[in-house]
């Protein structure tokens, strides 16, 4: 595995919000394997973490969640984005992506001092 | 918003602990249970699946814990802790708590009385649908320009040779009304002090004339019968009066039947056709109750009686107006300027000095209009009599409590010498000092409520010893006492509830830091020792603020005795001992006045009564400004 990379708390709640969007209802382990997938097995996240990450989600009504059943017949907690976790998701990406534009101009090395 | 919502849930997840506990374990359990089956699925042995995805998820109780402290509100467990500890560690001492809560129930009491009155005075809104739609008129001119006929009513304009007025011309509320863009209602009203005679006595009451379209234009409710509408203020109309609630209660019990009764005002029958609703004191200066409301169209035909000749009409009525939504008091001002002139044009007077020439009445600077805003109704009394007083009376009692805090705070100290040993073990079992320092606020802060519960109890019944004292200078006319409810309302609980709270963080803070600033090593291997040199400091600079406040408090009390004695001295140019003042009201006054024979026949009683010595009457009696008396003199 690669080397491990501290993540901030505010980027796993976007990364969860995203997968929630791509993915569509989904349980906790489901989304904390789907991020670690996404990353490229690049991220190592310890699964407990993102639990207190979703509940700050659903409490602040950006995702909703539900007792049901999963594929293989067991009980699960699915969350689901809300349209205010829609709207959340799209604010935060336009300002991540302005603030890595920001943080990559300005470490280029090349980068024009104007 | 959302931090609102969050807050809510979890204020419920501390409310509902148990449940969310619950749930919080079945998440965990199914997240294991996930992930054991992916790893046999990848063909791991049960335990070796078991045994990776415990790993995998990290601690469990670290994650139940932050979930924990999420789902609920740590610092209010903490709290409510705190404050089931302050409770207990208070009933162990009563002797302490009794007398703390008893200093702060003064100085707080006192605070929320004066400022229930400061409240009703000058802070509270007219009990109206939408006061802050009311725009109250008033126009200001120069010195030397002035009507005839003008309301006493004025104010000077500080830094200026101008003054302005609330009493306008009855022409002026007729032009208002037909030429208001921006008002839904205008109307008009001004005090009269009628001779009520109902179910055979007669008394002077003080009241009102309003025009026909004021209680809807003002917004007020009537508690039985019906309001006075338009029809009832033209000139033919009926003659009616509209009572307030207080009246009603006082004169009639509350009784239903007065409604469509026929009273006399001042000899003239009219019916009673509603009630006001209870609370409804109208627009007029502060202290002027209105118990009876006419119809403004009455109100020449009384003066006309009143004074026996026909007089001119007078600049005595006050012009109120309700604005249409959206619309500002700029806005009015405007629009109506041009007409308020109109109607003053030709109509004003310019005071000359001798010898200077006449001015051209064509000439005279015309008054400029003002608006200013209505929901409390007139305002001039409040300010030029009771503003600097209530002030003032503030100021004492705010002292008074400043004394209550130093006492309590001192106490406090010598409590947490008295629980050195207490801090102690709790800080050297790990407890940080930010917690204690917290744990005593708290309690200072439950003491200071406590003070405060007890202290709106002597604010009930203050508020009304405030008022029964009248502080308030002589008054100049009108009922002469001010007749005020000074309902506990949110702004009144508001103030106690702050002032509470500033107390107890005020008092407690610096002895709760002082009391946790310990030394362990020392503290356990030498004991508790006597008072150390710092702490006296803070505990002589409380005792010095206390005695220096009370000093303070003490000489302006016996000044105060002092004035008042000197006044009782003063030598008044007659013998006041043994001197009886009563009043006498003539019913049927204006049918039959009241003569020299009825008097003397009065007076000739009076002095046949044993113990009298001799009997005279006045129409103004001695160091008096009403009108109206007899005198006895009883030995």
């Amino acid at each position: 595995m690669g080397e491990k990379t501290d993540i901030l708390q505010g980027t796993l709640a976007l990364m969860t919000l995203k997968t929630l969007e791509t993915m569509g209802p989904l349980h906790g382990y489901g989304i904390a394997r789907r991020i670690e997938q996404t990353s490229g097995d690049r991220l190592v996240i310890n699964y407990g973490t993102l639990y207190p990450i979703l509940l700050k989600l659903e409490q602040e009504g950006y995702i909703s969640a539900e007792w049901g059943v999963s594929d293989n017949n067991r009980k699960a907690k699915y969350y689901e984005l809300t349209r205010a976790g829609r709207k959340q998701l799209a604010a935060e990406t336009r300002s991540w992506e302005e603030t890595t534009a920001i943080m990559a101009r300005f470490l280029s090395p090349s980068g024009d001092q104007s | 918003m959302r931090l609102i919502r969050a807050f809510l849930i979890r204020l419920g997840g501390w409310l509902r602990q148990s449940r969310r506990e619950q749930e919080l374990n079945d998440e965990i359990d199914s997240h294991l249970q996930l992930h054991v089956d992916d790893n046999v699925r990848a063909g791991m042995s049960s335990d070796e699946a078991r045994r990776q995805a415990v790993l995998k998820i990290g601690s469990v109780e670290a994650t139940k814990e932050a979930m924990r402290d999420r789902q609920s509100l740590p610092w209010l467990e903490h709290l409510a802790q705190d404050v089931r500890y302050a409770f207990r560690s208070l009933r162990k001492s009563p002797g302490f708590t009794f007398v703390a809560v008893l200093s702060l129930a003064l100085g707080i009491g006192a605070n929320t009385a004066v400022f229930s009155v400061v409240n009703a005075v000058l802070l509270q809104m007219l009990p109206v649908k939408n006061p802050g739609q009311l725009v109250l008129f008033n126009w200001s001119a120069e010195e030397s320009v002035e009507p005839p006929y003008l309301s006493p009513w004025r104010t000077r304009d500080p830094g200026s040779n101008r003054y302005t007025s609330t009493g306008f011309l009855p022409a002026a509320l007729e032009a208002f009304r037909a030429n208001s863009p921006t008002l839904s209602d205008v109307f008009g009203f001004q005090p009269g002090n009628f001779y009520v005679n109902a179910e055979g006595s007669t008394e002077n009451v003080s009241g009102q004339f309003a025009s026909g379209d004021y209680c809807r234009g003002m917004g007020v409710g009537a508690a039985a019968g019906r309001l006075m509408t338009a029809d009832d203020d033209l000139p033919g109309a009926e003659p009616v009066v509209v009572i307030s609630y207080r009246y009603w209660q006082r004169r009639f019990g509350g009784d239903p039947r007065a409604i469509g009764k026929v009273i006399e005002i001042n000899d003239w029958p009219m019916t009673v056709i509603g009630v006001t609703a209870p609370g409804f004191n109208a627009a007029l200066q502060v202290d002027w109750v209105v118990d009876v409301t006419l119809p403004l169209a009455l109100h020449p035909r009384f003066v006309a009686v009143e004074h026996l000749y026909q007089i001119p009409i007078s600049w005595s009525v006050s012009i109120m107006g309700r604005m249409k939504p959206g619309a500002t008091l700029e806005q009015t001002r405007m629009s109506l300027e041009g007409v308020f002139q109109e109607t003053a044009r030709g109509r004003l007077e310019v005071k000359t000095l001798p010898g200077a020439p006449a001015i051209d009445p064509a000439k005279v600077p015309l008054p400029q209009l003002g608006t200013v805003p209505g929901g409390q109704g007139l305002y001039e009394r409040r300010r030029s009599t009771y503003e600097h007083t209530l002030f003032l009376i503030m100021g004492i009692v705010t002292l008074v409590l400043l004394v209550a805090c130093a006492n309590v705070a001192n106490l406090f100290l010598a409590r947490g010498t008295a629980r050195r040993r207490e801090f102690a073990v709790r800080l050297a079992l790990g407890a940080g000092r930010a917690r204690i320092v917290r744990q005593l606020l708290v309690e200072s802060v439950l003491l200071a409520s406590l003070g405060g519960l007890a202290g709106l109890l002597f604010a009930w019944w203050g508020a009304q010893a405030l008022l029964a004292l009248r502080p308030f200078g002589s008054v100049a006319f009108g009922a002469g006492m001010l007749q005020i409810d000074t309902p506990l309302d949110w702004r009144v609980l508001g103030f106690t509830t702050a002032v509470a709270l500033a107390t107890g963080i005020f008092f407690g803070l610096a002895p709760a830091l002082r009391s946790t600033r310990l030394n362990l090593t020392e503290e356990f291997q030498g004991g508790p020792r006597s008072l150390g040199g710092s702490r006296s400091t803070l505990a002589h600079a409380m005792m010095v603020v206390q005695v220096a406040l009370s000093l303070v408090l003490l000489v302006g009390a016996g000044l105060l005795v002092r004035t008042l004695r000197n006044l009782h001295r003063f030598d008044v140019g007659f013998n006041r001992e043994s001197l009886l003042f009563f009043e006498t009201y003539a019913p049927n006054r204006w049918r039959a006045p009241l003569n020299v024979a009825t008097l003397d026949a009065i007076c000739e009683r009076i002095a046949a009564l044993p113990g009298v010595r001799s009997a005279t009457y006045a129409m103004h009696a001695v160091l008096n400004r009403k009108g109206g008396s007899n005198q006895g003199e009883i030995r």
